[in-house]
């Protein structure tokens, strides 16, 4: 068995932190961007869902191309650690998550139902939640999502999504959050739920 | 619970109910009269046909023998002259009801009365009963207004069904916003669509159709489609209000129902009988599950006072005047300053053998005499005023020759003749009808022509200066072209008077069209008609249109302003006088009628005014 302290792991995200801060002001100077831009063409919008999946931040912007299509792009990110002085209780479900894609809207951008396709790429650090096994790697892949946009107001959108993603990982099983013994470890294929989402969406 | 155990008693009882009716119409004996027809007030009364009735009482008098029963005991009276005892039986009470009656014309209406019966047997809360009435008038087939008995139950059915269809249309959208998500199409239209169109190019009439609800449309439609069939589900026997006579609601527990149906009929020529049938229908549940059979027809025989007219023709007076006059124009042409009758001229052959023909027509009449003709002859105003005189005068002279040499036989007729050298009235008469010329120049025109001076009273160097303007002026060449050529003509006056009159005017005799009209309107019932033709002539057919329209006094001045009195005078004076309510007048003229003519007694029975006054006197 291969062993790995999970330390090491954490301060990887954490130096990893970094290139999310970046991208995050990155994502906001595009919403500046779109509040100066044209109306109804930008939105921004987070996954009330994600947030209990203990407490991931994530936001999504997306620019309309034509009536019917838009390109989306959008990060999660995940920093904390619960129970972190006992080994025992210690969980967490770190990451940070960034995608792009294109959602097709059936009747118009923005506005009822749509279909999307993207590429995702995820860094993860998962355990202690039902069992004391621990996940920790890099997973790539695309993935397909539908759902319902409905119109608040003027600019608030609530939005409806389930999707599934799939692709490669290269994953590290520990046997517990807080313990450097590896159970298992390498590269192969994955699919997973994905965009189980009921988001909050405004529209410019 | 146990209410359970309830359901079947309840599931019994509501079978029972709806059965009770359909057992009841089981039991219920249709094959015999269920419903008769009789008029009011009449029981064996009236003479004539008569149906016999037997009531529910004569149920008694009948006699049952059963094989098991003992000995039969009859009442019996012993009869005196032979001493034997005769069984007698009570038969119960008969109801006799006369199947005719007389109804008097009055104003141009008959009023139709007559009492139908329902029997309480088939009177139930459950049922409806459906009444009606057939009027046969003549050869016509005259539906009247039915009249419908409803039971409580079977009205409370109704309305339970017209609730259900309400409660149905209700569900049906009127409102075409109702079809729309107007909230989402509103949020839509604020975000997407600024002015006429939307940053793709979206519509607001695109964006209203993606928002309408299509599939709520069609249904809403098909709601729409069923109405009708709802109605008729729902509501299986509406409830009338319009084109009855009632419909009145009872609970089958009330006896038996009389209605006294009341019908006016407007009057018709010829119109003598009038047969009257009903025929009924049951209905159940909005079903008509029984059709009663038709009653036996009531016949009601109208009276009108309008078969006391008088037929005899009326002849107006007429004058006419012994002399006579007429007159025609003939076109006879001359050649250029020439008087001579020239039968080879064009169309001069025609207008010559018309005249030739007219003369020879009024020679020949048997009821006139031709006295004179008197030929007047005219020229144009063309040319020299002196010339057109000398000119006219001998052609006038020359026509009244050549017609005098043509007609052998003018012998009793005098010939003369007149001229007019230049005919200016009539130009100017020819001049204010011409449609050529516009009225401001033809104004202008006559204003130069002197209007009606016809120019005797002027120089002929003036007259002759007078054409010499006119000349002048642009009209000119069309009067000379149109309108001079028809002052050159000849008038032929034809003085007759009538043969045998030696008076200005005599009156002959002829038949009045003009009477026999009002008369043969008083025939047919058209009272306005007849009086506004009659009321001229003030003689008995005059009062009798008076008194048919309901105007008494005026039929009275008309027959006591009549020298010689009738038994048909006589009588209308009784009618008169007892719609006065002066009976004791009425009856002596009735008196002064029937010693005329004797038939007066029978026609004092189809009229009701008086067949009450003067049944029973001594005559």
């Amino acid at each position: 068995m291969t062993v790995r302290s999970p330390e090491t792991s954490v301060s990887n995200l954490i130096s990893i932190s970094k290139v999310k801060k970046t991208i995050l002001a990155a994502l906001f100077c595009l919403m500046d961007v779109c509040i100066a831009m044209q109306a109804q063409k930008y939105s921004l919008s987070t996954n009330l869902m994600d947030y209990l999946n203990l407490g991931t931040m994530n936001i999504e912007g997306s620019v309309a191309l034509s009536r019917h299509w838009t390109f989306n792009a959008g990060a999660r990110y995940n920093p904390f650690t619960f129970r972190e002085g006992d080994a025992d209780k210690q969980f967490q479900s770190r990451q940070q998550t960034y995608f792009a894609g294109c959602r097709g809207w059936l009747w118009h951008v923005h506005s009822g139902w749509w279909f999307a396709g993207k590429i995702q790429y995820q860094e993860y650090n998962t355990g202690g939640i039902v069992s004391r096994r621990t996940e920790e790697g890099d997973r790539y892949g695309a993935g397909v999502t539908a759902g319902y946009s409905h119109m608040l107001n003027k600019h608030l959108n609530l939005e409806f999504g389930l999707g599934l993603w799939g692709g490669l990982k290269q994953y590290t099983v520990y046997s517990c959050p807080k313990c450097g013994f590896t159970e298992d470890s390498g590269v192969k294929t994955f699919v997973m739920p994905n965009d189980v989402s009921i988001s909050l969406s405004y529209v410019f | 619970m146990c209410f359970e155990k309830y359901v079947p008693a309840v599931c019994l009882v509501s079978i029972m109910m709806s059965c009770s009716s359909q057992r009841l119409l089981k039991k219920t004996d249709f094959s015999e009269q269920t419903v008769t027809l009789s008029i009011p007030g009449d029981e064996a009364a009236s003479a004539g046909e008569t149906a016999v009735q037997s009531g529910q009482d004569s149920i008694a008098g009948r006699i049952t023998i059963d094989e098991t029963d003992g000995p039969i005991i009859m009442r019996a009276l012993k009869e005196e002259e032979t001493g034997e005892m005769v069984a007698v039986d009570v038969i119960s009470a008969s109801k006799v009801t006369a199947r005719f009656r007389n109804v008097a014309e009055r104003l141009g209406m008959v009023e139709v009365e007559f009492d139908i019966s329902v029997p309480e047997k088939v009177i139930d809360s459950e049922w409806r009963l459906k009444f009606y009435p057939v009027m046969k008038v003549m050869d016509d087939i005259v539906p009247l207004e039915p009249f419908f008995i409803t039971g409580t139950a079977y009205r409370e059915e109704q309305l339970k069904g017209y609730r259900k269809y309400r409660a149905f249309l209700e569900t049906i959208l009127t409102d075409s916003t109702d079809f729309i998500r107007n909230g989402l199409l509103r949020k839509f239209v604020e975000r997407n669509i600024s002015g006429g169109k939307g940053v793709f190019g979206i519509t607001r009439k695109q964006a209203m159709e993606h928002y309408t609800k299509y599939a709520l449309v069609r249904k809403n439609d098909r709601k729409l489609m069923l109405r009708d069939e709802k109605f008729r589900h729902y509501v299986k026997d509406p409830i009338i209000s319009e084109g009855i006579r009632l419909d009145t609601v009872m609970s089958g527990q009330n006896g038996n129902l009389v209605y006294r149906y009341v019908q006016p009929v407007r009057g018709r020529k010829g119109m003598k009988r009038i047969d009257v049938t009903v025929r009924g229908e049951l209905y159940n549940d909005g079903i008509c599950v029984m059709k009663m059979p038709e009653t036996e027809k009531l016949s009601f025989y109208v009276s009108s006072l309008t078969t006391l007219v008088d037929p005899t023709p009326r002849y107006k007076t007429r004058i006419i005047g012994r002399n006579v006059e007429d007159n025609t124009y003939a076109f006879i042409d001359f050649r250029p300053g020439d008087s001579m009758v020239d039968e080879t001229l064009p169309g001069n052959g025609d207008e010559l053998h018309r005249i030739r023909e007219n003369i020879f027509n009024l020679l020949n009449n048997e009821e006139l005499q031709l006295d004179s003709i008197v030929i007047t002859a005219s020229c144009s105003p063309e040319g020299n005023y002196t010339d057109n005189e000398k000119l006219a005068r001998e052609r006038a002279e020359s026509v009244a020759e050549y017609f005098t040499e043509d007609m052998g036989r003018l012998e009793n007729c005098e010939m003369i003749s007149k001229y007019i050298p230049e005919n200016w009235e009539k130009l100017n008469l020819l001049i204010k009808n011409d449609t050529v010329m516009s009225e401001k120049r033809k104004a202008e025109i006559l204003a130069l022509t002197g209007n009606s001076v016809n120019g005797y009273e002027l120089p002929a160097s003036e007259i002759d200066a007078r054409e010499q303007s006119l000349s002048k002026m642009r009209e000119y060449r069309y009067l000379r072209e149109k309108l001079y050529p028809k002052l050159r003509g000849v008038k032929f006056d034809f003085y007759l008077h009538r043969k045998g009159i030696d008076k200005d005017t005599v009156i002959t005799s002829e038949i009045d069209s003009v009477y026999l009209s009002g008369v043969e309107a008083l025939r047919n019932l058209d009272y306005k008609k007849a009086l506004d033709i009659l009321r001229q002539y003030h003689d008995y057919n005059t009062a009798l249109a008076y008194l048919v329209a309901g105007y008494e006094e005026s039929a009275l001045a008309e027959l006591e302003n009549m020298r010689y009195h009738d038994s048909r005078s006589f009588y209308l004076l009784a009618v008169i006088s007892a719609r006065m309510q002066k009976d004791g007048l009425a009856v002596e003229y009735f008196r002064k009628s029937v010693r005329l003519d004797s038939s007066m007694v029978h026609r004092a029975n189809l009229d009701p005014e008086i067949s009450d006054l003067v049944s029973g006197i001594d005559l």
